[in-house]
C-alpha cells in the first residue's frame, strides 16, 4: 500500500526530474567546490600518484630503475640533474550507494510531508547524477552491481531505485574495489549491533563510508497526544501508551542517545555521517554528501 | 403532534422483553475502554517501555454510558411498533354504508366529515369491505336520492369528492321511504357522518338504519354545532345601523370571537367587526354601525371564520357584472369627449358592468345582456331587424332621447309613440321653465329611489296619446309628461330616457340617480321567460352553494311570488336571489331556519362518536429517529473525546456534523412538497380570498395537465410567515383591502425567494378601479397594501409590459392578460427581455377568472386560463421562448 504511494508520487521520469532540479541549484555549488578542490591540488594533492595519465603530473630526479625513455632531456638541460617527466595517474573511483527499503522508510508524519523513502531515493539519485558528473563509476550496492556513468546506466539506476523491491542496503554479495566510496542511505533505527556489524564488514573494503541517516520530524519530536497505539515495523510490535505528551522527553532522549551512538559508530570506522530531516532541504544534505567526498579523496 | 398524549398500545409487545437486557449491556459498556487512535510509527521500538504518569480513564463516563443504554432502550421500543391512539374497537362484520348528513349544517364541519368518511373508507379498505354511499339531501333540481354500491372503498373515495354539503335541510322522510323500499338481504353496518342536530323524522330513519345491521353515530362535540345568520331589517337603514342576529342551537357551548364582514359587489371587505359568539343569549343580536357612505354598497354579510351558506346573508342583489354594449359611432380619443354620450354612459356604468362600446352589428354579435343607443336617428334595416329579434328574444335596450332622434323620419323600438318635435322648456321663446322629475313609478324598478331636486330636464321628447301610456311611464316630469318609459316586447324590454344621455338636454346626466337607474333597468337582465309569464313568478337569478358561494341557477325552480314568504330553502329553492322584472327578493336561509336541537337521546345500541383529530399513530419512526440523533449525539462526543490532538479542529468538526443532523429533522411535508410540483398562493385573513384562490389555482392546474407537459399536483396555501417558499416556482399573491403586517423575516424570506429564482404574481385584485387609478393620491386599498410590502424589498424598477415580452407568448400568444377584470395594466420589472422578471404586478382578480366566477363571458374565462398557462410557462422556462421569435431569421441563416 505504501509502496503503491510512493510510485504514484514518483515515476521515473519526476524521480530524476526532482534529482536534476535539486542539482540545478547544487551545479554551481558543486563547480566551486570543484574550483577549491582544483586550487587546493597546486598543494594539497587528493591523488599524489603518478600514473599512466596523459596529463603531465610532475618531474622527479631520475632514479636508478626508471626507464631512460621517460628523460625529459629539455627539463634536464635546465639544470645539471637528470629529471624525468612523471604523468597523472587518472583511475576513476567507483562510487556505492546503498539505499534502505525497510517498511519504516515509507512512513511520512503527515500526508504532504514527503515521505522517507522519497528523501532517499531523490538524495540517492542526486548522488548517482554528481559522480556521473565527475567522471566516476557509480552503482547501486544489491543483488547485481554493476558501476558505470554512461546516461543510461544512470537511468538504470533511476529504473532500480524504484522498482527493485528487495533492499539495496545489502553488502555482502559484492566485490568492492579498493577505495570505491559506500553511501549508506536509511533510517538508521534498528538496534546499533546490527549497524556495527555491518560497518565493520564493510571498513574490511574501504574506509570511505558515508551514513546518510533520514528521518521524519516526528520520529525526533514525538508530537502526539493523548492515547495512541504505536505500531511498529516488526509484527505485532504494538505498544499503547495512554498520555503521549508524558513520555515525549523520555523518547527523545533515547532517540538522540541512538543518533550519537551512531555517529560515534561512523566515526570510530572513519566514515561520515550526514542527518537528513525530511522536512530541511535536500540541497544541503547533498553538498554536505560532496564536501564530505571530496574531503576524503 | 403529541400534544394530547391518549392510549399507547404496541404491535408486538414481546419486543420489550429486549428491555431486560439493558442491564447487562450497562455491565457489558462499563468494562471496554475507548478504543486508542492507532499509529504507524517506525521508531516504536524506541517506546518500549516508556509509561505515561496520566492514565487515560479506562471505564466510559456514566453518563455515556446512559446515553447509549438510552439509545438500546428506544431501538427496543421502536421494534415493539408503539401506535398512540390505536383503533382498539373491531371493524363490524359484512358490509358498511356511509350516510352523509350534507344538510345546511355540514359545509361548517365539512373537513371533519371527509377526514371521518376517510378514516373509516380506510379501515374498510384494510378489512376488503364493500361500501354503500347515502347522502341525507337531495342534489339541486333533484327529486330522488339513491343510495349508491357496493363498491369497493377506493370508488367509494372517488365518489366521496363528488358529495358537496348543501344549503338546506335533509329529507329524512323522503330515506325512510327509500330504504325501506331497497331490500337488502345482508345486514349492513352504519356509518352516519351526521351534524348531530335534531328533526322531526330523524328517529325513525335512525331505527330503520340500526335495524338493518348496526348504526355508528358521528356527531360534532358541542363547540362545533352550526350557526346561522339572519338580519333583523332585511334592507339597510339609510343611517347605516343594521342589526343582525345569530342563531344556533343553545346547547352550542363555545365562546369564540367571530367576525361579521359586509361585503360589497366587487367582494371586497368593507367593514368588519369582531365580537363574541355566547350562544347563551341565541338568537345574539349585533348592532353594526356601518358608516354612512357605505350601505347601499353592501351586497352581503357573511361570518369570516366561517364558510357556509347559513352564515351568509344576501342583501343587494346588484353584484352580478351584465355586458352591456353602448351603441356608439364616436371615434375613440375624441377631441371633445365631454359631449359624448357614451362617455358619460361608460362612466356610470363601468364600475358595476362590463362595457363594450362599438356598432350595433358589433355588440349584437358579443352577447350583450343589455344595448344601450343614446339618440340614434335611424339604422338599415337589416341591423334594425336583428337588434329587434334580440330584444324579442329577452334583451333589455335602453334608449335615449335627443336631436337625432327627434329628427328622423319615423320612431322605432321605442315604448311609446313619439312626437317627432323638441318639447323645449329653457329656450328664449318658451314661457316654460326647465322642469324637475318628480314621481317615480311604484311598478317601476326604480321604485324606493329618491330624487334630487338639483335635476331638471331643460328638453324632452314627448309620446303621442296612446292608450295604456299611464302603465308605461316608469317616470314623470312635473307636469306628468313622461321622463322615462319602457314597455316589454316579447321577453326583451325597451326603456326610454325622453331626454339625452348626456348634459346636452339636462343636468340628469350629471347626477347620481343616472348612475342608478341604469343599474336598475340593467340588473332586471337575465330573464329568458316571457314578461308576461313570469309576472306570478320569481325565476332564480342566483344560488348559493352549501359554503355560501354565488353561482348560476341551473336547475333551480321558480317560485310563486305570493308563496314567496313561505317558501323554505330545498333542493328545488336553494337559497339565493330570486327576481323578475323590477322585483327582486332574496331567499336567504338564515330567514327560514327554526332553530335546531342538538339530537340528544339516540335510540339504545347506537354507538356515538365524536368527531376528533386523534388518529391512529404510528411512533415507531420517531423512536428510530430519536435514537438515531442520540447516536449521532454520541459519535460526536467520543469524537470529542478520542481525537483530542485535534482539539482545535473540534468545534468545526462538530458544526459539520450538527449541518450533516440537520436534514434529519426535514419535515415528511416538505418531501412531499418538493416531489411535486404545487401552485402556491400566499394566505391572506381573508378566508374568501383563500378559497377562491385555491379554486382558482385548482382548475388551472387542471388545465396544465390538460394543455402542457407541466403536471402540478394542485394549490397549496402558503403562510408567509411560518412556511418555507422554496419548493414552489410561482407563489399568487392577493392582496386584500385589509391591510396586514408582515414580520421582517417574512420580507426577508420574500427577499431570498426573488432573489434566487421564485417568481410572485401579485394581485390587487383592483383593476375594475384602475381608470380611477390616474396618479398615486388616488390609490386603493389594495394597491397602498401592495406598496406596503414592495417598500421593503430591493427591486429593480417596474414598467408596463409591452406587446414583446415573453409572457405574451410563452405559451399561447397573448396580447391582453385578463383575469376577472380586463382593463388596468400588468407590470414587470424593467429588465431587459433576456431577463426574466421575479415580479409581476396586475390587479385583474385571477383567481377568480381562474376559477370561472359566474359573471365572466366563456371567452374572457379562456383568455385568463390562457395566461394563467403562459405564466407558469413563464416562471418555469423563463425566457426560453423569447428566443423562439428569432427562429424564422435562424433558419434562413442556416439555410445559407
Amino acid at each position: 500500500m505504501v509502496l503503491n504511494l510512493v510510485h504514484s508520487k514518483l515515476s521515473h521520469l519526476s524521480l530524476r526530474t526532482k534529482a536534476e532540479d535539486s542539482l540545478s541549484d547544487v551545479q554551481s555549488l558543486i563547480l566551486q567546490a570543484q574550483k577549491i578542490v582544483d586550487d587546493m591540488m597546486l598543494g594539497d594533492r587528493p591523488k599524489p600518484r603518478s600514473g599512466s595519465g596523459e596529463s603531465f603530473w610532475q618531474f622527479r630526479q631520475y632514479e636508478s630503475g626508471d626507464r631512460p625513455a621517460d628523460i625529459d632531456w629539455k627539463q634536464s638541460a635546465k639544470t645539471d640533474q637528470v629529471f624525468i617527466r612523471q604523468k597523472q595517474q587518472q583511475t576513476a573511483q567507483s562510487w556505492f550507494i546503498g539505499c534502505d527499503k525497510n517498511a519504516g522508510m515509507f512512513f511520512s508524519s503527515k500526508p504532504r510531508l514527503r515521505s522517507k523513502i522519497e528523501s532517499a531515493q531523490i538524495i540517492s539519485m542526486a548522488i548517482a547524477l554528481v559522480a556521473s558528473r565527475m567522471y566516476e563509476k557509480v552503482g547501486l550496492l544489491g543483488s547485481e552491481v554493476s558501476l558505470g556513468r554512461s546516461e543510461r546506466h544512470i537511468q538504470s539506476i533511476a529504473t532500480r531505485l524504484l522498482d527493485d523491491s528487495n533492499s539495496l542496503y545489502n553488502m555482502h554479495d559484492f566485490a568492492m574495489p579498493q577505495n570505491g566510496y559506500v553511501f549508506l542511505i536509511s533510517d538508521f533505527l534498528e538496534p546499533l549491533d546490527a549497524i556495527e556489524q555491518k560497518l565493520e564488514y564493510l571498513s574490511y573494503k574501504t574506509r570511505n563510508i558515508c551514513l546518510i541517516q533520514i528521518l521524519d520530524p516526528a520520529e525526533i519530536e514525538l508530537p502526539y497526544d493523548g492515547r495512541i497505539t504505536f505500531k511498529g515495523i516488526e509484527k505485532n510490535q504494538s505498544f499503547t501508551i495512554d498520555q503521549v505528551e508524558d513520555i515525549k522527553d523520555g523518547y527523545q532522549g533515547r532517540i538522540d542517545n541512538h543518533i550519537q551512538q551512531l555517529e560515534n559508530i561512523c566515526m570510530h570506522f572513519g566514515g561520515h555521517y550526514i542527518q537528513h530531516v525530511t522536512t530541511s532541504k535536500l540541497r544541503d544534505t547533498i553538498l554536505k554528501t560532496i564536501y564530505a567526498v571530496q574531503g576524503a579523496l | 403532534m403529541l400534544g394530547s398524549i391518549g392510549s399507547l398500545a404496541f404491535t408486538y409487545p414481546w419486543a420489550l422483553a429486549g428491555l431486560a437486557i439493558l442491564p447487562i449491556l450497562w455491565f457489558l459498556l462499563r468494562v471496554t475502554p475507548p478504543i486508542p487512535k492507532e499509529i504507524f510509527f517506525p521508531a516504536a521500538r524506541f517506546l518500549e517501555g516508556l509509561i505515561s504518569q496520566e492514565k487515560t480513564p479506562s471505564k466510559t463516563p456514566w453518563w455515556i454510558l446512559l446515553l447509549r443504554t438510552l439509545i438500546a432502550g428506544l431501538l427496543i421500543i421502536a421494534l415493539s411498533g408503539p401506535i398512540l391512539n390505536p383503533v382498539t374497537d373491531d371493524f363490524p362484520r359484512g358490509d358498511i354504508r356511509i350516510v352523509v348528513d350534507n344538510g345546511w349544517a355540514s359545509a361548517q364541519n365539512w373537513k371533519n366529515y371527509i377526514s371521518q368518511i376517510q378514516e373509516t373508507l380506510n379501515r374498510a379498505s384494510r378489512n376488503n369491505r364493500s361500501v354503500y354511499i347515502l347522502q341525507t339531501t337531495h342534489n339541486e333540481g333533484h327529486a330522488q336520492i339513491e343510495q349508491k354500491g357496493p363498491m369497493p372503498a377506493s370508488s367509494a373515495l372517488a365518489l366521496i369528492k363528488n358529495i358537496e354539503p348543501n344549503p338546506w335541510n335533509a329529507d329524512y322522510a323522503h330515506i325512510y321511504e327509500y330504504l325501506k323500499s331497497v331490500n337488502i338481504d345482508t345486514s349492513i353496518h352504519t356509518f352516519w357522518i351526521g351534524d348531530g342536530l335534531n328533526y322531526p323524522e330523524i328517529e325513525k330513519l335512525l331505527r330503520l338504519i340500526q335495524s338493518q345491521g348496526g348504526l355508528t353515530y358521528f356527531r360534532p362535540s358541542p363547540e362545533d354545532f352550526a350557526i346561522y345568520v339572519k338580519i333583523a331589517d332585511a334592507r339597510l337603514d339609510a343611517d347605516g345601523s343594521s342589526v343582525i342576529r345569530i342563531d344556533g342551537p343553545k346547547e352550542k357551548n363555545a365562546l369564540y370571537p367571530i367576525t361579521i364582514q359586509a361585503i360589497a359587489k366587487d367582494e371586497s371587505v368593507v367593514y368588519q367587526r369582531k365580537f363574541d359568539l355566547e350562544p347563551d343569549d341565541f338568537p345574539q343580536t349585533i348592532a353594526l354601525d356601518i358608516p354612512q357612505n357605505l350601505p347601499p354598497k353592501v351586497t352581503k354579510f357573511r361570518i369570516a371564520e366561517i364558510q357556509s351558506a347559513a352564515t351568509t346573508y344576501l342583501t343587494h342583489t346588484g353584484f352580478v357584472r351584465r355586458n352591456v354594449g353602448i351603441v356608439s359611432d364616436t371615434v375613440e380619443g375624441s377631441e371633445t369627449p365631454f359631449i359624448d354620450s357614451d362617455y358619460y354612459l361608460q362612466r356610470a356604468l363601468q364600475i358595476s358592468s362590463n362595457v363594450v362600446t362599438g356598432t350595433i352589428q358589433d355588440i349584437l354579435d358579443l352577447e350583450s345582456d343589455v344595448i344601450i343607443l343614446p339618440d340614434i336617428g335611424g339604422m338599415p334595416t337589416s341591423v334594425l331587424n336583428d337588434l329587434e329579434a334580440w330584444v324579442r328574444n329577452g334583451g333589455i335596450l335602453i334608449r335615449f332621447a335627443g336631436p337625432a332622434m327627434a329628427a328622423a323620419s319615423e320612431t322605432f323600438l321605442t315604448p311609446v309613440r313619439l312626437q317627432q318635435n323638441i318639447r323645449s322648456l329653457d329656450g328664449d321663446l318658451s314661457w316654460n321653465t326647465p322642469l324637475a322629475i318628480s314621481k317615480l313609478s311604484e311598478k317601476s324598478p326604480f321604485y324606493d329611489l329618491s330624487v334630487p331636486d338639483e335635476i331638471v330636464v331643460n328638453r324632452q321628447i314627448l309620446p303621442r296619446p296612446e292608450e295604456d301610456l299611464e302603465n308605461k311611464i316608469w317616470a314623470n316630469l312635473e307636469d306628468k309628461t313622461p321622463f322615462v318609459s319602457a314597455s316589454y316586447l316579447d321577453t326583451g324590454l325597451i326603456v326610454l330616457f325622453h331626454t339625452t344621455a348626456s348634459p346636452e338636454w339636462s343636468n340628469f346626466a350629471l347626477s347620481g340617480l343616472y348612475v342608478e337607474m341604469l343599474n336598475r333597468i340593467i340588473e332586471l337582465s337575465g330573464n329568458t321567460q316571457s314578461a308576461q309569464q313570469i309576472s306570478g313568478y320569481l325565476d332564480p337569478v342566483v344560488v348559493l352553494d352549501g359554503f355560501g358561494n354565488m353561482g348560476n341557477a341551473q336547475k333551480a325552480q321558480s317560485i310563486v311570488a305570493q308563496d314567496f314568504e313561505d317558501i323554505v330553502p330545498s333542493s328545488n329553492n336553494p337559497p339565493g336571489i330570486y327576481a323578475r322584472a323590477g322585483y327582486q327578493r332574496i331567499l336567504n336561509l338564515g330567514d327560514r331556519l327554526k332553530r335546531p336541537k342538538p339530537l340528544t337521546d339516540l335510540p339504545q345500541g347506537i354507538d356515538i362518536k365524536t368527531y376528533s383529530i386523534e388518529k391512529e399513530t404510528d411512533l415507531t419512526p420517531y423512536f428510530l429517529a430519536l435514537a438515531f440523533c442520540l447516536l449521532l449525539l454520541d459519535w460526536v462526543i467520543i469524537l470529542i473525546l478520542s481525537f483530542s490532538i485535534f482539539r482545535f479542529a473540534i468545534p468545526y468538526k462538530a458544526a459539520i456534523i450538527l449541518f450533516l443532523m440537520l436534514p434529519v429533522s426535514a419535515h415528511a411535508q416538505d418531501i412531499e412538497l418538493a416531489s411535486e410540483l404545487h401552485l402556491a398562493y400566499i394566505k391572506t385573513a381573508d378566508s374568501t380570498i383563500n378559497s377562491l384562490a385555491e379554486r382558482g389555482l385548482n382548475k388551472l392546474a387542471a388545465t396544465l395537465r390538460q394543455r402542457t407537459s407541466v403536471e402540478p399536483v394542485g394549490s397549496i396555501g402558503v403562510d408567509i410567515e411560518k412556511d418555507d417558499l422554496a419548493f414552489f416556482p410561482i407563489l399568487y399573491w392577493p392582496i386584500p383591502r385589509v391591510s396586514e403586517n408582515f414580520s421582517d423575516t417574512a420580507i426577508q424570506k420574500i427577499q431570498t425567494y426573488i432573489d434566487t429564482g421564485g417568481m410572485i404574481l401579485f394581485d390587487t385584485l383592483d383593476a375594475h378601479y384602475a381608470p380611477q387609478m390616474q396618479n398615486s393620491l388616488n390609490m386603493t386599498a389594495n394597491a397602498r397594501n401592495l406598496q406596503g410590502i414592495l417598500r421593503g424589498l430591493t427591486l429593480p424598477a417596474f414598467k408596463p409590459i409591452d406587446q414583446d415580452h415573453v409572457l405574451g407568448k410563452s405559451f399561447y400568444l397573448l396580447n391582453s392578460f385578463p383575469g376577472r377584470y380586463d382593463n388596468g395594466l400588468v407590470w414587470v420589472e424593467a429588465v431587459d427581455n433576456n431577463d426574466v422578471s421575479s415580479i409581476i404586478i396586475g390587479g385583474h382578480d385571477w383567481a377568480s377568472g381562474w376559477a370561472g366566477d359566474s359573471s365572466q363571458n366563456q371567452y374572457q374565462q379562456e383568455m385568463t386560463l390562457r395566461f394563467g398557462v403562459n405564466l407558469v410557462m413563464y416562471a418555469l422556462t423563463g425566457n426560453y421562448k423569447a428566443d423562439q421569435v428569432h427562429i424564422p431569421h435562424i433558419l434562413e441563416r442556416l439555410g445559407q
